[in-house]
C-alpha cells in the first residue's frame, strides 16, 4: 500500500506540464545524444548540467535521466544504419542489427530495439520501484566506516574494472582525490593547496572539469578525424515487424533485461558491459550460434534490453546510497550535490516528491521513448545529417555558455578548456575519465568518512574489517584491487588442479 | 620505449611528488585522529606509485602489451588545434567583445576552418547559432550573459 501511495505521489509530481515537457525534452535530446557517434550520455549530460540548473531539482534530474535511458535508445539508430556505435553500448547492436539493415530489415531491426528497450527499461524501472526503498532502509542503519567502505568499493571498481589498464584507472582515480582535496579542509576548514588563490580556495568546481573532460574532450576527439557519414534511409512503413520476429525476441527480451539490471545494479560494470554479456548468453543459448553476426533478431533485442535495463538498477545505488556506479550516475550525483541534495538512505525519507517524482517520470520517458523510436526515426536520421563541421562547435561554444551561466565565473572556464585538453588526451591515451569524476564527487565525503570512522575508533583501522558490514564490502574491494594476483596465483592453479 | 605512455607516467610522478612536498606541510594527526595531511599524504602516495608503475610499462613496453595510441595526422592536428584555439581565444575576448559578438566570429572562424565553403552556411549557422544561445541562456534562463561591445544597446 505504501508503494502504490508512494508512486501515486511521484505520478502527481511527474504528470504536471513543467515536468511531462521536461520528461518529453530529455527523451529527444538523449536519443539524439545516444545516436550522435562520439558523444555518449556522460558527454550529454555533463554538457547539459547548466540548462537543468535552472530548473527546480526534480525537474533537473527528470531531465538528465531522460537524457541517460534516452541516449540508450539513440545508440540503435546508428549502429543499425551506419554500422557506427552511437556510444559504446550499442556495439553489440552493430553486429546483427547492421547485418540486418544489409538485407533490408532496418526498420524490424529498429523496431524489436525500440521494443526491447522499452519492456527491459520498464522492468528495471519496476524493480527499482521494488528495490530502492528496503535498501535506503537498510542503508540507514549505515555508520561511517560502511560508507568510506561503499565509496571506496565505487571507486575502486570503476577504476579497476573498467577500461583497459588497472594502473590507468587507479592513476585517475587517485588524482581525482588530489583534485577534490583543493580548497577548505571539509573538517577543520584550513586552506589546502589553495597557494593564496581565493577562487582556488572555493575548490575546483566539479561543473567546468565535468563537461571539460567530457563534453569539450568529445569535442575534441570528433573533430580529430575525418568522418564521412553514410546513412540507410528508412520509412515509417518500413518499420512493421512480423509475429515471428516478436517470437525470436521475446525470450532474448527477457533474459537480456534481466542480465542489464543486475549488471547495472554493480558498481563499475555498466551498460556495456551488460550488453556484451547479454550478447554472449545469447548466442550459448542459441540452437544456431553460428548465425550469430549474419542478422538474427536476437541478436538485436537481447543487448537493446540490456542496455536500457542497466539505466534503471544503476539508478539504485546511487538514489538508495549515494555511491555512483559509473561515469554517468556520478555525474548525476555532481548534479545533484549543485543542489544540495544529498542522495542516500535519508533522500527517500526527506524528499519523497523528488524521488518518486523521478521513479514515476521513469515510467512515463520509456513510454515515450518506444512512440518516438518508432514512429520517428526518420526525424532523427534526419538531425544526423547535420555535418560534423557545425555540429563540433556548436556544442563547444554551448559548453562555453554553459558552464559560465552556473557562476558567472571565467576562471571556471578557463578550467573547463584545461580539462577539454585532458579530456582528449586522456581519451586518446586509454585513460578512463570516469574514475577521476567520481573520485572528484566523493572525494569531500569519503575524506570525512574516513576522519570520522578513525576518530571514532581512536585512529583504530581494524574499524573497517570488525565491523560485519564494512568488513563484507573491504573483503570485496581487496578481491578486486588484488585481482591481478590473486588470479594468477590463487584461482587460476586452483581451476587447473580441478581440471586434471 | 612507448614515448606518449612514458611520459603520461613521469607526469603522474611529478604531480604526485609535487603533491607529496605540499602534503607534508598539513598536520597528519591532529589530537591522534587523521588531521588534514593524512588523506593528502597516502593520495599523493598512489599517484606517485600508479605513475611510476605507468612510466616503467611506458619505457619498457614489453613488460606490459599495451595497444598503441592512434595519434590523429597532421590535418586532425590542425583541426583540433584550431578548435582549441579559437576557443582560448573566446575566453580572452569574451567580456571584452560580448557573447553575441564572440560567439558569432568564433562559430564563423571554427566552421570555415573545418572545411565548410558554402557562403549561405557561413552567413547563417554563426549568427543563428548566437542568436539561438541567447534565446536559451539569456531569455529562458535568464542568465547576464557578457554584453561587451554591445552594451551600449541595453
Amino acid at each position: 500500500m505504501d508503494l502504490v501511495s508512494n508512486l501515486s505521489v511521484g505520478f502527481a509530481v511527474a504528470f504536471t506540464p513543467i515536468n511531462l515537457v521536461v520528461v518529453t525534452l530529455g527523451v529527444i535530446v538523449g536519443t539524439l545524444i545516444g545516436a550522435l557517434p562520439g558523444i555518449g550520455p556522460v558527454a550529454g549530460i555533463s554538457i547539459l548540467i547548466p540548462l537543468a540548473f535552472g530548473m527546480n531539482p526534480t525537474s533537473a534530474m527528470i531531465l538528465m535521466c531522460g537524457v541517460y535511458y534516452g541516449c540508450m535508445y539513440g545508440g540503435t539508430i546508428t549502429s543499425v544504419l551506419m554500422n557506427v556505435p552511437g556510444e559504446s553500448s550499442s556495439i553489440m547492436t552493430c553486429l546483427d542489427g547492421y547485418a540486418m539493415a544489409q538485407k533490408g530489415r532496418a526498420g524490424p531491426a529498429l523496431t524489436i530495439a525500440a521494443i526491447g528497450s522499452f519492456v527491459a527499461g520498464t522492468f528495471s524501472v519496476v524493480m527499482l520501484t521494488l528495490l530502492a526503498p528496503p535498501i535506503a532502509d537498510v542503508a540507514l542503519r549505515f555508520g561511517p566506516p560502511e560508507y568510506f567502505a561503499l565509496m571506496l568499493l565505487g571507486l575502486s571498481a570503476i577504476s579497476g574494472l573498467t577500461g583497459g589498464s588497472r594502473a590507468k584507472g587507479y592513476a585517475m582515480a587517485f588524482i581525482g582525490l588530489a583534485l577534490a582535496m583543493i580548497g577548505l579542509d571539509p573538517i577543520g576548514g584550513a586552506p589546502r593547496f589553495a597557494y593564496g588563490s581565493l577562487e582556488l580556495m572555493d575548490g575546483i568546481g566539479f561543473l567546468p572539469i565535468a563537461v571539460g573532460m567530457f563534453g569539450l574532450g568529445a569535442v575534441l576527439t570528433m573533430i580529430d578525424e575525418h568522418r564521412e557519414i553514410q546513412i540507410m534511409k528508412t520509412t515509417l512503413k518500413d518499420m512493421l515487424i512480423t509475429k515471428q520476429d516478436l517470437k525470436d525476441s521475446a525470450m532474448p527480451i527477457v533474459r537480456g533485461g534481466l542480465i542489464g539490471f543486475v549488471v547495472g545494479v554493480l558498481p563499475g560494470a555498466g551498460a556495456t558491459i551488460a550488453t556484451f554479456l547479454a550478447y554472449a548468453a545469447e548466442k550459448q543459448i542459441s540452437k544456431t550460434p553460428e548465425l550469430f553476426g549474419t542478422g538474427m533478431i536476437a541478436g538485436v533485442a537481447s543487448p537493446e534490453a540490456a542496455n536500457n535495463a542497466s539505466t534503471g538498477g544503476a539508478m539504485i545505488p546511487l538514489l538508495t546510497l549515494g555511491i555512483p556506479g559509473s561515469g554517468t550516475t556520478a555525474v548525476m550525483l555532481g548534479v545533484l550535490t549543485l543542489f544540495s541534495l544529498q542522495p542516500g538512505p535519508l533522500l527517500f525519507s526527506k524528499n519523497p516528491d523528488f524521488v518518486w517524482g523521478l521513479i514515476a517520470s521513469m515510467y512515463i520517458g520509456n513510454v515515450m521513448l518506444l512512440v518516438l523510436n518508432i514512429a520517428f526515426v526518420p526525424a532523427f536520421v534526419a538531425v544526423l545529417r547535420v555535418p560534423y563541421k557545425v555540429l563540433a562547435p556548436l556544442i563547444a561554444i554551448f559548453c562555453v555558455v554553459g558552464v559560465y551561466s552556473v557562476n558567472y565565473s571565467v576562471f571556471d572556464l578557463w578550467i573547463m578548456l584545461g580539462f577539454g585538453a585532458i579530456g582528449y588526451l586522456t581519451n586518446k591515451m586509454g585513460y578512463p575519465q570516469a574514475p577521476l569524476v567520481l573520485a572528484l564527487v566523493l572525494g569531500g565525503q569519503m575524506e570525512v568518512s574516513l576522519r570520522q570512522s578513525l576518530k571514532m575508533s581512536e585512529a583504530d583501522v581494524s574499524t573497517f574489517f570488525t565491523r560485519p558490514i564494512s568488513a563484507t564490502i573491504m573483503a570485496v574491494v581487496i578481491v578486486i584491487v588484488l585481482w591481478p594476483v590473486l588470479n594468477r596465483f590463487l584461482f587460476q592453479p586452483v581451476l587447473k588442479g580441478l581440471r586434471a | 620505449m612507448n614515448k606518449g605512455e612514458a611520459i603520461a607516467g613521469s607526469v603522474c610522478v611529478v604531480l604526485g611528488a609535487l603533491m607529496l612536498l605540499e602534503s607534508i606541510k598539513f598536520p597528519y594527526f591532529v589530537e591522534g585522529v587523521p588531521g588534514p595531511g593524512f588523506l593528502p599524504l597516502w593520495t599523493s602516495f598512489g599517484i606517485v606509485g600508479t605513475g611510476l608503475v605507468l612510466a616503467v610499462k611506458g619505457f619498457r613496453p614489453r613488460l606490459a602489451s599495451q595497444e598503441g595510441i592512434t595519434w590523429p595526422d597532421a590535418a586532425g592536428w590542425r583541426r583540433v588545434a584550431l578548435m582549441f584555439g579559437a576557443l582560448a581565444v573566446s575566453l580572452l575576448l569574451l567580456e571584452l567583445l560580448g557573447f553575441m559578438v564572440t560567439t558569432t566570429l568564433f562559430m564563423a572562424i571554427v566552421i570555415f576552418g573545418l572545411g565548410v565553403r558554402s557562403w549561405r552556411m557561413l552567413a547563417t549557422v554563426p549568427l543563428l547559432s548566437a542568436v539561438g544561445l541567447y534565446v536559451i541562456f539569456a531569455v529562458w534562463l535568464r542568465v547576464p550573459l557578457p554584453k561587451g561591445l554591445l552594451a551600449f544597446f541595453g
